[in-house]
């Protein structure tokens, strides 16, 4: 059987309510957390971000300054010094389905609908350590997979007008070429 | 990508090493998953010592619990200066408090112990969104404060608790009430 060490992360909250930061807070030191690092609004949860190199965030969607969303885009940078491709949890009061569209075309990790529960956390915290899905980067997009699971029977929108394995990379296409030979 | 040990202050690290298939009109990255190599662990199912972190935690919560009812009068309580600001001013900004601090009960007062309470916030957080940039009638506003307040002060904590219950569905009422002006515009 396998465990995630708690202690072994590094974890940001960010939220402007303090009782939902202290709520998350002792959740995540129930589960043996350790280093939790807390932020009141979205330009400071960036300034932590930038200065604490978190292990995985806990994002607020409704804050002053900057919102949850616009703190994911502008994590999501893939050109970004700090880690572009840290795992977002989306904590929100917000469950409507557009909501949860959003969240996801900005590039959250994880969804996680309030009330909050120990278990759900749990759950979304293991799926960013066990299961990470790779990233994909279009001309409008940078984040995880969008698609969870690689099925036959897709029926979403399709964004990827190419799915072949068309290397267009020179230095990809050369060192297939170095393979092949 | 450097990663320093947990409890120092790490420095940032441009140089990331990601493989990437790079496709006509996407790229997919895989980086590394340096989190699981790091944090995961085996334990023997048999050791007795292990405690489930789940139960752990619920438990750190429980002992938490004692504070719950002063928080949730402390959210009411910033529920009711929204709803006194956007009596007197009707403005986008009164707007905005009034609903943030609908938005933090409908998220928060279940974990308190009043999902009822929860419930009436959401209405009012829905009526807002279905609303726009137009205010809410303020009586309905303050029929969802009271009706909140009273739930709390009735110690409701139950979704069948007859009180809490009939408000809840009488402020439900309500909001069906004006949704086809809302939709009318």
């Amino acid at each position: 059987m396998i465990r995630v060490d708690f202690s072994k992360l590094r974890i940001l909250i960010v939220d402007d309510n303090a009782h939902m930061r202290r709520i998350v807070r002792t959740l995540l030191h129930g589960f043996g957390a350790r280093e939790v690092h807390e932020a009141e609004d979205g330009a400071s949860g960036l300034e932590v971000f930038t200065s604490h190199l978190p292990d995985i965030l806990i994002v607020d969607w409704a804050m002053p300054i900057f919102d949850g969303i616009e703190l994911v885009s502008m994590i999501r940078r893939p050109d970004s010094v700090v880690n572009p491709y840290v795992p977002i949890i989306m904590l929100t009061g917000h469950s409507e389905k557009s909501r949860v569209m959003r969240a996801r075309d900005a590039g959250v990790t994880e969804f996680l609908c309030k009330p909050i529960s120990a278990k759900a956390l749990h759950q979304r915290v293991l799926n960013c350590v066990l299961n990470p899905r790779p990233f994909v980067k279009t001309k409008d997009y940078f984040g995880p997979d969008r698609r969870r699971s690689q099925s036959a029977s897709y029926t979403g929108p399709e964004r990827r007008t190419n799915d072949d394995a068309i290397v267009v990379d020179p230095s990809a296409e050369r060192l297939r070429e170095s393979v092949r030979y | 990508m450097r990663e320093p040990p947990v409890g120092q202050v790490p420095t940032a690290d441009p140089g990331f090493d990601v493989p990437a298939d790079v496709y006509a009109d996407h790229v997919v990255l895989r980086p590394p998953n340096r989190l699981k190599a790091r944090a995961v662990r085996h334990v023997d199912p048999k050791d007795s010592s292990e405690v489930d972190p789940v139960r752990r935690a619920e438990h750190a919560l429980d002992l938490l619990s004692h504070e719950f009812d002063l928080w949730m009068n402390a959210e009411i309580d910033a529920l009711e200066a929204a709803r006194l600001a956007t009596a007197k001013r009707r403005d986008a900004g009164s707007l905005a408090d009034l609903y943030r601090a609908a938005h933090d009960l409908r998220g928060q007062a279940a974990t308190f112990g009043f999902p009822l309470a929860g419930e009436i916030a959401d209405g009012l957080c829905d009526l807002m969104d279905a609303l726009g940039d137009r205010p809410p009638p303020q009586p309905l506003v303050d029929h969802h404060v009271e009706a909140i307040r009273a739930i709390v002060r009735e110690g409701a904590r139950d979704r069948d608790h007859p009180l809490g219950a009939a408000l809840a569905a009488g402020l439900a009422e309500m909001r069906d009430a004006i949704a086809p002006r809302i939709d009318g515009q």
